[in-house]
């Protein structure tokens, strides 16, 4: 093989993985937001103190949740950098629920309603790899060995081609701090001259890393990032922050990962949630039009957010600013079709199915 | 009475109120290493994740969303409420809410005691003066002088807009890109500083906005003087609300008052909630309260100044400052609070505070009454004088089409072009502020609307549903900010006759508006009818005898409200005789006593008082390092 096509085999590689890592951390968005939207608002069940007992289990997966938003961004912007092209709206490449991460080789995702199962299974998807070893051979399991994996081809990559030719990629399309709305953390924006390039693409993929499950931290819950505000108090990595709620208690930072957490009461009330159908999926509307109709409402408002971010990363990123709205839709639709039970007499209800939708079907 | 507990330390500052002012005077005083303690009547909320949801689920129950319905109304410590404001008939004042009300108008504002004070409830709006506000007397005539000029409070405006995180473009925010015929030939020059610019941008434009700016361009006859005329114009608003930070134009960073700063870090929402708020999401409940803090409060400020150095700031909630006690040469030597163990039982503990400084920050009523009830600052007269407030009037329509209202803050632009100008001889300037909320504030949209459309058009189902879609999409609302003059007789008094359950004096308002505010008005009120024409709104704005404050002016007649912007009780000045304290909010009749807040202002003008309240703590911070310094070394 020419050293010119076997840059571009390796170009190719490259930008398949980062597509899968793409979709990787979209996937996990439905679940996460499905269990968030399942949990009973104020006014919605009966209680002398009619308050949101569940307060704080909403703000524990809503922050893993805005995470991985930002890992999807971090995960552009290192494809952008090396001249791929991210697809956010292509059906054939879109999660189908249930799923298996990674290609079949992760742990299943379901969609279902707030419940110790599904937060179990959360904790799993945000499991660390005990081992790298394999995971460098391309044999992976975890989020964290898939990344590693990105990593080392990356790195390989480099070294045989050099910087100047991996990192191809218009500067112009990087998301930037300005763009993105900041929450979960900063942007790493991949600019600069190619050595400063490649640096900043690896601090995006450690980032992703150390976030997602603690991962070479030493032990620790804390994920080394900071979280917001003066107290300069070091966040959680995700597979703590659902162990968290498991164990209705926050962790400290300094806590050992084989420990449970030290930290204050955190509250949770299972019982405060729509008993919404177990991966719900378009064939259980087929005898309720009225359900069917907001269900394909809600798809429009998910495949209109999907295409917004498919421009946003690939010829207007100012596009990203006006999908504000557009989560909010998805999130009172979601919890509309999670508040309508289902004509089987299950007492089950209806709840979202994250299906991408043609522009033609939108309604 | 028995006798006083006194607290065990003594503290370099002691403050009462932990609001706006306070906050950034315990954020520059313990910054410059010395300790502070700050004195709080409000209920022990605010520091912890609970508080501020209770907060989210009262606003939600309540039905009538006022500013100050989401917050703790203790019997033992009211705020004032609007929903307590009545006509005052004859001479028997009304007493209905915490003011007593002696007229012959009602003061129709209110404020919020509880940690973070009124800014829990602000809506934002980050406007700093016009040179002319400072010079009312010696351009027009009119009120007083301040003893400092729009540019010594320059860098402080600066100071306090990164403070609070302003969003807005300074190219868009000089007198001339805002389109005001200024009264001053040079007060365009050095409105801003060349280095700087505010440390986030603009919040972008509601649709609202772009209807209204069809009109730009329009000449508004304004005053006798034909130069007076204006070309309306739509311009945005600063605002205290979190949008994109701004990339600074070279390394070096943006200057700022003397430093320089790198790009700003937008500051979420407080506690555990850290994660929110750090973008204006358009929540659309700025007032009474933002869910995710998007929104500046004065929490965040108190939350910075705990963690620059945890021991040298303390806070004690629950304690209603009662009384400063002097010594025989003037000074104050302390000042007695009662400390109240359960919220809304008048049980409590009498104990003394102590400090070498004292500030009085609670607002411009309650220093006022703390004051007076203390027989301290007397030798002006001025103390609790003119009282000032934007006399705020609404004009609503619907538009010729849908204009999505009910999106986005509570207001984005405005028509500055009234600000200043030569016509200030005449009549009061003022601002119109465009609403995002279509009648929200002056028809209780849109929950009227769906009982008017229910119990007098009878419609439901579909067709209740589709008509109150037509008509709430095209409601339009712009509210009026009209100056006010200070006045002998618009003051705050006490009375013994009037106290609260713990036994504090109840503030006794004496309150009118002028010819000069009420043609201020009346100019407003014709503007807006020529703006509705020529956009073809149809005006449903409907002004009754019946409202509570309903005044005539010119054989017309008008409803005005209070816009909670409470200013001019103890006024900075150049002498003891004609102001409660100098040009540095330092107490003339008490050396280590300092009054801050919007009560320092002398003159309203057409801004919304929070920002510049803001700039003057900045700059009695550095006057009292340098007492405490001073004291120090004695």
């Amino acid at each position: 093989m020419s050293s010119k096509k076997k840059l571009d085999a390796a170009r190719k590689n490259l930008s398949k993985h980062l597509q899968d890592a793409l979709m990787l951390e979209l996937s996990t968005i439905p679940p996460y937001a499905t269990a968030c939207y399942s949990i009973l608002e104020q006014g919605q069940y009966d209680r002398s103190e009619p308050t949101i007992v569940n307060a704080e289990p909403i703000e524990v997966i809503r922050q893993v949740m805005v995470e991985e938003m930002l890992h999807m961004v971090l995960a552009a912007n290192v494809m952008n950098a090396i001249g791929g092209t991210p697809q956010l709206n292509n059906p054939n490449l879109l999660p189908k629920y249930p799923t298996e991460l990674l290609n079949g080789a992760g742990p299943e995702v379901r969609l279902r309603k707030f419940s110790p199962k599904q937060v179990k299974s959360f904790r799993k998807i945000e499991t660390a790899p005990k081992d790298l070893r394999g995971a460098l051979r391309g044999e992976y399991s975890t989020i964290g060995g898939f990344y590693a994996y990105v990593r080392k081809l990356l790195e390989d990559a480099c070294k045989e081609f050099g910087d100047k030719e991996i990192f191809i990629g218009d500067p112009a399309r990087q998301i930037s701090n300005d763009d993105y709305f900041g929450a979960g953390g900063e942007v790493v924006e991949i600019t600069g001259t190619p050595a400063q390039r490649r640096k900043a693409a690896f601090e995006a993929i450690q980032k992703i890393m150390e976030e997602g499950e603690g991962a070479d931290l030493g032990g620790k819950a804390g994920d080394g990032d900071t979280i917001p505000g003066p107290a300069e108090h070091e966040d959680i990595a995700h597979y703590f922050k659902f162990n968290e709620i498991l164990h209705s208690r926050y962790y400290r930072p300094d806590d050992l990962v084989t420990d449970p957490p030290t930290g204050d009461d955190l509250i949770v009330d299972w019982s405060a949630v729509s008993p919404m159908k177990d991966d719900p999926s378009e064939e259980n509307y087929e005898s309720a039009p009225e359900i069917a109709a907001i269900s394909t409402e809600f798809n429009a408002a998910w495949s209109g957010l999907l295409d917004g971010l498919h421009i946003a990363f690939n010829e207007d990123k100012s596009a990203l600013r006006d999908l504000v709205p557009t989560m909010y839709s998805i999130k009172s639709l979601a919890q509309k079709l999670m508040r309508i039970p289902l004509p089987d007499g299950s007492g089950e209800t209806a709840g979202p199915t994250w299906t991408y939708l043609a522009p033609k079907k939108r309604g | 009475m028995s006798a006083i507990a006194d607290d065990e330390r003594t503290y370099d500052v002691v403050i009462v109120g932990a609001g706006f002012a306070g906050g950034i005077l315990a954020k520059e005083l313990v910054s410059a290493g010395h300790s502070v303690l700050i004195l709080e009547a409000g209920e022990d909320h605010g520091k912890t994740w609970e508080t501020y949801r209770s907060y989210l689920d009262q606003y939600y129950l309540s039905l009538a969303k006022t500013p100050n319905s989401p917050y703790p109304n203790l019997p033992t410590l009211p705020s004032p409420s609007v929903l307590d404001i009545t006509a005052v008939r004859g001479t028997e004042p009304d007493t209905n809410g915490y003011f007593v009300q002696r007229g012959p108008l009602p003061f129709g504002s209110n404020y919020l005691m509880a940690f973070g004070g009124t800014s829990l409830h602000w809506l934002g709006t980050s406007l700093r003066m016009m040179p002319a506000d400072f010079e009312m007397q010696s351009r027009f005539g009119k009120g007083v002088d301040w003893p400092f000029g729009y540019q010594d409070l320059r860098a402080d405006y600066e100071r306090a807009e990164w403070e609070i995180g302003v969003s807005a473009d300074a190219d868009e925010q000089t007198p001339k890109a805002l389109g005001i015929r200024t009264s001053g030939r040079h007060d365009n020059v050095g409105y801003f500083d060349k280095e700087y610019d505010y440390p986030m941008h603009s919040i972008p434009s509601s649709y609202v906005d772009g209807f209204f700016a069809k009109a730009d361009g329009m000449p508004i006859e304004i005053g006798e003087d034909a130069t007076s005329t204006v070309h309306l114009k739509v311009s945005r608003t600063p605002q205290g609300r979190n949008s994109t930070p701004r990339t600074p134009k070279t390394a070096k960073g943006i200057q700022v008052g003397e430093k320089r700063r790198q790009q700003f870090r937008p500051r979420g929402a407080t506690g555990p909630f850290a994660y929110m708020g750090q973008r204006c999401e358009g929540n659309s409940s700025c007032i009474p309260i933002c869910p995710i803090q998007a929104k500046y409060n004065a929490m965040k400020t108190l939350e910075d100044a705990k963690h620059k150095a945890k021991h040298q700031m303390e806070t004690i909630t629950q304690a209603i400052a009662s009384k400063v006690e002097l010594t025989e040469s003037g000074r104050v030597s302390g000042i007695v609070y009662k400390k109240y163990p359960f919220p809304g039982v008048p049980q409590h503990e009498l104990r003394r505070a102590r400090g070498k400084q004292y500030v009085l920050a609670g607002g411009a009523v309650e220093n006022v009454t703390l004051a007076l009830a203390s027989g301290i600052c007397t030798s002006s007269d001025e103390l609790g004088r003119n009282l000032m407030d934007h006399p705020y009037m609404m004009t609503w329509g619907a538009a010729p089409e849908p204009v999505g209202p009910f999106r986005g803050p509570g207001s984005t632009s405005s028509y500055a072009n009234f600000r200043d100008g030569n016509f200030r001889n005449k009549n009061a300037a003022f601002r119109l502020e465009i609403g995002n909320w279509g009648w929200n504030f002056a028809a209780g949209s849109p929950n009227s609307d769906v009982a008017r459309l229910v119990e007098q058009d009878n419609l439901y189902g579909t067709a209740l549903r589709d008509k109150l879609y037509h008509d709430v999409q095209r409601q339009v609302r712009i509210g009026t900010m009209v100056e006010q003059l200070p006045r002998a007789t618009n003051r705050v008094t006490i009375d013994p006759a009037y106290r609260t359950p713990m036994g504090e004096y109840r503030p006794v308002i004496s309150y009118d508006l002028d010819d000069y505010s009420r043609a201020g008005l009346a100019a407003a009120n014709d503007t807006c009818a020529q703006i509705f024409q020529r956009l073809g709104i149809k005006n449903h704005t409907s002004y009754s005898p019946s409202d509570a404050g309903y005044l005539t002016y010119d054989g017309k007649g008008y409803t005005f409200f209070g816009a909670g912007h409470l200013v001019g009780t103890h006024r900075i000045g150049t002498d003891r005789h004609n102001s409660v304290t100098n040009d540095e909010m330092r107490a003339w009749d008490h050396d280590n006593l300092w009054l801050v807040g919007a009560g320092s202002m002398p003159t309203i003008a057409t801004s919304n008082p929070t920002l510049t309240m803001s700039a003057m703590a900045f700059r009695a911070a550095r006057a009292i390092q340098k007492a405490v310094r001073k004291g120090g070394a004695k």
